[in-house]
């Protein structure tokens, strides 16, 4: 397989997946909300709602960071190469 | 060369991105397992590592310019250029196995002293054996040194590849390739500059200030050219042992030390470690659920 033909792969891949990310992340807000807001004496399951609610709003968060990582780690790295 | 690195740092970068937004996915799952739920943090962790690899390969040109710089300054070396020093290995190897040689077929042609000949030939095999194999060695040695500066690149940025590879699937081979490469490139040039340093010391400890001494003492008094005759053999010898064990043995002891040091360098960069572990990572709805599923 070229190269060329597996970096694009790759992207595709990598593009499939933040798009199932961005689906995973609305389900798991709504199960999350569901079962918070839904009438059942189990306060476990409450906290549990609340947990992938809470997982969910992070994962979104951490997906829109990814550019900002990038860019953190290069100047991370231009700071350690310009002092050496 | 630097069409196989630009063409690896595109795989690792693409690979890096895609580790991330596995990371992500597997984190955002609304999955109640606390050990597949583990592994988010833990791939976006391993994302922004091999982003960190992919910026250093300057900043390990600049590591390594630094310590041959330091190395080659605590040495002293007189030479500048490792070719020069591996010359110079080169020439005294093989000028050691030439007078071996010459030495057993010399006594060999005469035929009285035949017995003392296979004699020698049978005390010398082995030392013939062991100086051509050390010359084989250091040639080897030489093409690696002209080849490393174009290809520790790859071999780094080819790790860096492997390490980026989602769920820690190429994890040992890549750090592997990046300890290997890293240490060789820095390692490997200063074999004939230690090798030769080594031998100057042994030599000038062993045999040069001995002799110094004598010739000195000679000049002083004219009588002592009896003991610096008695004693030329033994400095003579001791001589041969210091280009023995610089030039032979060493080289073997400096690769296997340069093993173990990739060894260990790979390990520091992450090849020891094989998945997330369940207690360093705590996720709320997991922890949750399992105290669920415990308490009924």
């Amino acid at each position: 397989m070229p190269i060329q033909q597996l970096i694009q792969q790759i992207a595709w891949a990598t593009t499939m997946v933040s798009l199932i990310s961005t689906g995973v992340f609305a389900l798991s807000y709504g199960i999350g909300y569901l079962l918070r807001g839904a009438p059942i004496p189990f306060r476990e399951w409450k906290e549990y709602g609340q947990g992938l609610v809470t997982d969910a709003i992070k994962s979104a968060f951490m997906a829109m960071l990814y550019s900002s990582v990038i860019a953190l780690i290069s100047w991370i790295i231009t700071i350690i190469a310009s002092a050496a | 060369m630097s069409e196989f690195v630009g063409t690896f740092l595109g795989v690792s970068y693409g690979l890096s991105a895609l580790t991330w937004s596995l990371g992500i996915l597997v984190q955002t799952m609304p999955v109640p397992r606390k050990e597949i739920r583990v592994w988010g943090p833990c791939l976006m962790m391993d994302s922004v590592v091999s982003l960190f690899a992919l910026g250093s390969v300057n900043l390990v040109q600049i590591l390594m310019r630094w310590v041959s710089e330091m190395v080659s300054q605590s040495i002293g070396s007189p030479f500048n250029n490792p070719s020069i020093a591996m010359a110079t290995v080169l020439s005294q190897l093989t000028m050691l196995d030439t007078a071996l040689l010459l030495l057993i077929s010399a006594v060999s042609v005469t035929v009285v002293l035949a017995p003392v000949a296979s004699a020698l030939s049978s005390m010398f095999s082995h030392a013939l054996t062991w100086v051509t194999t050390a010359i084989v060695l250091w040639l080897i040695a030489q093409w690696i040194i002209t080849l490393l500066p174009e290809v520790w690149v790859a071999a780094y940025t080819l790790g860096i590849v492997f390490f980026a590879i989602p769920f820690r699937i190429g994890r040992k081979l890549g750090t592997l390739l990046m300890a290997s490469s890293i240490v060789l490139a820095i390692g490997f040039p200063l074999m004939p500059f230690m090798a030769i340093w080594l031998e100057g010391n042994f030599a000038y400890e062993n045999s040069l200030r001995p002799l110094q001494d004598l010739l000195s003492q000679v000049r002083r008094n004219p009588l002592a050219i009896v003991e610096l005759i008695a004693t030329l053999p033994s400095i003579l010898g001791n001589l041969l042992v210091a280009v023995i064990i610089s030039l032979v043995i060493f080289p073997f002891a400096y690769i296997f030390v340069l093993s173990v040091l990739t060894k260990s360098l790979s390990n520091v960069l992450g090849g020891a470690t094989s998945g997330p572990s369940l207690s360093s990572f705590t996720i709320a709805p997991a922890r949750e659920l399992s105290s669920l599923s415990g308490g009924g």
